[in-house]
């Protein structure tokens, strides 16, 4: 497992680091420089001790006076670091010489070739040519020990060291106060988003303690804060209203499950109902109209008015079977639907003409198709039925004395669907009785006046439904009537929608 | 044949006496030569802590004058010992004197041992004058000269008169006068 080291530790280390290299490399060229100064200082110290002594010496060298030599040079005595000095003719034999008592293995060494200054381990010689009106007459060797030099560096260094070390104490803790400044921060801030990240609460905000960018940071992340509460006050709000929602729209889907399976159910049943109404209406109408006609052979025996019930008896009947068979027609139209399948609505308009040629002779109509009908997916015989119906409309409400004039056209709407307008100049009808000519059995003549069961539009109308089309009508009264039918050009890929007209 | 032994034996002594003498001789006359150039080279330094009266020179580049009252070889190596050499700039001629002459032309006259006693008459003519006299006296009590040679223990030491100095009109350097012999 790794050691985790904290921020505050790793600055202190910084603080440490930095500084000791600094104090370090600052102690290392202190105390060269202060070797250097002290070396040089010694070497001109040497070298202005030596010019002095050569001067005292030139009278004592050039009149070969050793004692008063040896008394000059024995002042040397009076500086404990000069171990020797030698004063030696201008041939380089030693003349004179002073020995410090510390040093025993020394010895003046005539060797001229000696550069100005020598420096060796332990020592540093100078030797001075003693100079008489411009003529050398002898050289001076004075010779330095650098023991007490090595000394006076080794107490600066140590001094400079001792120095250095309390510095860097002082830093350290001084370090470890100021470090406060930007740990404290960081800490709060540590501790905050711990809470956070452990309550899951995210009203909590971090304390700012200065503008720096620690103090940016915790800006920023009390921004981010607000921003996460915010989301979660949405999040949690969407998911209540979703979940509300979804509860009511499953609601809403059971009611409307329950509803459907009723409706078809009633659907179902009202379909049944038809049928077996119609079939068994039929039954006892067929024996009405049976003995009806059957009664009719005993004609003589009714007088005028019984003849008339009887008349209209069997009129009932008939009508009472077109009733019913138009009801059966209705309600198969759903029941007894066809696949859907290419239909060409030309052919099928030149079928129904033909189908209805008896009529339009009768009534001298015309027909004019205005441009070609489209093909589309379709019920055929349901299509023949429709128009057979509209057609079949428009000739029986022609006015009187105009002959009927049907008007055929197509065209295909932006949104992709055929729109067929059948307009005739019949005697039209007041637009507001639109909703009831559409819905069974609902007329608005007389039956005198023009035959029916009031079932055409209504069939007319639920075959478009079950093709996923609509039927309206313009029209006013004595001004004919114009009927839209909009079918899909294409079908759902369900071929068959389950309508519940 | 006994006596001509003794002939014989009377010759090889008296050549071995002349031998003996000769050897002497000739280690003294090295010995005394060396005493001479310590005695020249003095002669020299000497004239390095000696400040003459300006008077003295005609001009910066006029030489100092070296006056030797001795024997010849005494001149010859005082001669070889200046030759080329300078002193306070100026050059060194060696000149070889003799007592009766006029010595107010030197910067330096030495008056030899055996010349003593002309010294008198050398001491007469000179204070004043700006002439460093210098001689060897046994004591210098009595030393007709300013510098005084003295030999102690086979080493060469001086003493020096500064009255005799001062009646001269010279300045004598301290260093000098600082090894003097009192």
């Amino acid at each position: 497992m790794e050691q985790k080291t904290s921020i505050k530790e790793k600055l202190n280390i910084i603080t440490l680091w930095i500084t000791g290299a600094a104090f370090a490399s600052a102690f290392i060229t202190l105390v060269i420089f202060n070797k250097a100064m002290i070396q040089k200082e010694l070497a001109w110290n040497l070298t202005i001790l030596s010019k002095v002594m050569a001067t005292n010496v030139d009278s004592s060298l050039v009149f070969l006076d050793k004692v008063s030599a040896h008394e000059i040079l024995s002042s040397l005595s009076s500086n404990p670091s000069i171990v020797m000095g030698c004063l030696y003719d201008k041939e380089g034999n030693a003349f004179a010489a002073y020995l410090s008592k510390a040093v025993d293995n020394l010895s003046c060494s005539p060797n001229m070739d000696k550069s100005n200054s020598v420096t060796g381990t332990s020592y540093i010689s100078h030797i001075q040519p003693v100079v008489l009106d411009s003529e050398t007459v002898g050289f001076l060797e004075i010779l330095i020990e650098l023991k007490l030099f090595d000394f006076q560096v080794q107490k600066f260094a140590l001094v400079t060291f001792i120095i250095f070390l309390c510095t860097l104490l002082i830093v350290f803790l001084l370090s470890k106060r100021l470090n406060k400044i930007i740990i404290f921060p960081i800490f709060s801030l540590l501790n905050l988003i711990k809470k956070v990240s452990n309550r899951k609460n995210y009203s909590l905000r971090a304390e700012k303690f200065d503008n720096d960018e620690i103090g940016d940071l915790i800006d920023e992340f009390n921004i981010m804060l607000s921003q996460i509460e915010k989301h979660e006050k949405d999040l949690e709000f969407q998911i209540k209203e979703r979940t509300q929602a979804e509860e009511e729209s499953s609601k809403t889907k059971e009611k409307l499950q329950i509803y459907s399976a009723e409706l078809e159910r009633s659907n179902d049943a009202l379909r049944d109902f038809a049928s077996i109404a119609s079939h068994d209406l039929q039954e006892p109408l067929r024996k009405i109209s049976m003995f009806g006609d059957r009664l009719n052979d005993y004609a003589e025996v009714l007088d005028e008015r019984g003849q008339d019930y009887l008349k209209r008896m069997i009129g009932a009947s008939e009508r009472m079977n077109i009733l019913i068979l138009d009801l059966l027609e209705f309600t198969r139209v759903t029941s007894a639907g066809m696949k859907f399948e290419t239909v060409d609505l030309n052919q099928i308009i030149s079928e129904v003409f033909s189908d209805l040629e008896i009529l339009i002779d009768q009534t001298e109509g015309k027909v004019e198709m205005k441009g070609a009908l489209p093909i589309l997916p379709a019920d055929k015989l349901q299509m023949r039925q429709l128009f057979q119906n509209l057609i079949g409309n428009s000739l029986k409400f022609h006015k009187e004395g105009e002959p009927p004039l049907i008007q055929i056209s197509s065209l295909l709407t932006p949104k992709g669907n055929w729109e067929i307008k059948l307009r005739d100049n019949g005697i039209g009808f007041d637009i507001k009785y639109l909703n009831r000519i559409l819905k069974p059995f609902q007329r608005l003549h007389t039956r005198e006046k023009f035959k029916g069961s009031g079932m055409g539009l209504a069939i007319c109308q639920k075959i478009i439904l079950r093709h996923g089309g609509t039927l309206t009508a313009i029209s006013s009264h004595e001004q004919g009537s114009t009927f839209i039918i909009v079918l899909p050009n294409k079908q759902p890929a369900k071929e068959e929608s389950e309508s519940l007209y | 044949m006994v006596k001509k032994f003794l002939l014989t034996f009377k010759f090889y002594t008296v050549l071995l006496i002349i031998a003996c003498v000769l050897f002497a001789s000739v280690f003294k006359v090295s010995a005394s030569s060396r005493e001479l150039r310590i005695m020249a080279g003095f002669l020299y330094n000497f004239s390095k802590y000696v400040q003459w009266p300006a008077e003295k020179f005609t001009n910066d580049k006029s030489p100092l004058i070296f006056c030797i009252i001795s024997k010849d070889s005494f001149v010859s190596i005082v001669e070889e010992t200046l030759k080329g050499k300078t002193t306070q700039g100026r050059r060194l001629i060696t000149q070889s004197r003799k007592r009766t002459d006029d010595l107010k032309s030197c910067h330096l006259v030495f008056i030899g041992f055996r010349e003593q006693e002309s010294a008198g008459h050398v001491w007469k003519f000179l204070p004043g004058s700006g002439v460093l006299t210098v001689g060897r006296w046994g004591k210098t009590s009595n030393a007709k000269v300013i510098i005084n040679l003295i030999k102690d223990k086979n080493k060469f030491k001086f003493a020096i008169n500064t009255n005799a100095a001062d009646q001269a009109n010279l300045k004598i350097g301290s260093k000098l006068l600082k090894l003097a012999v009192q």
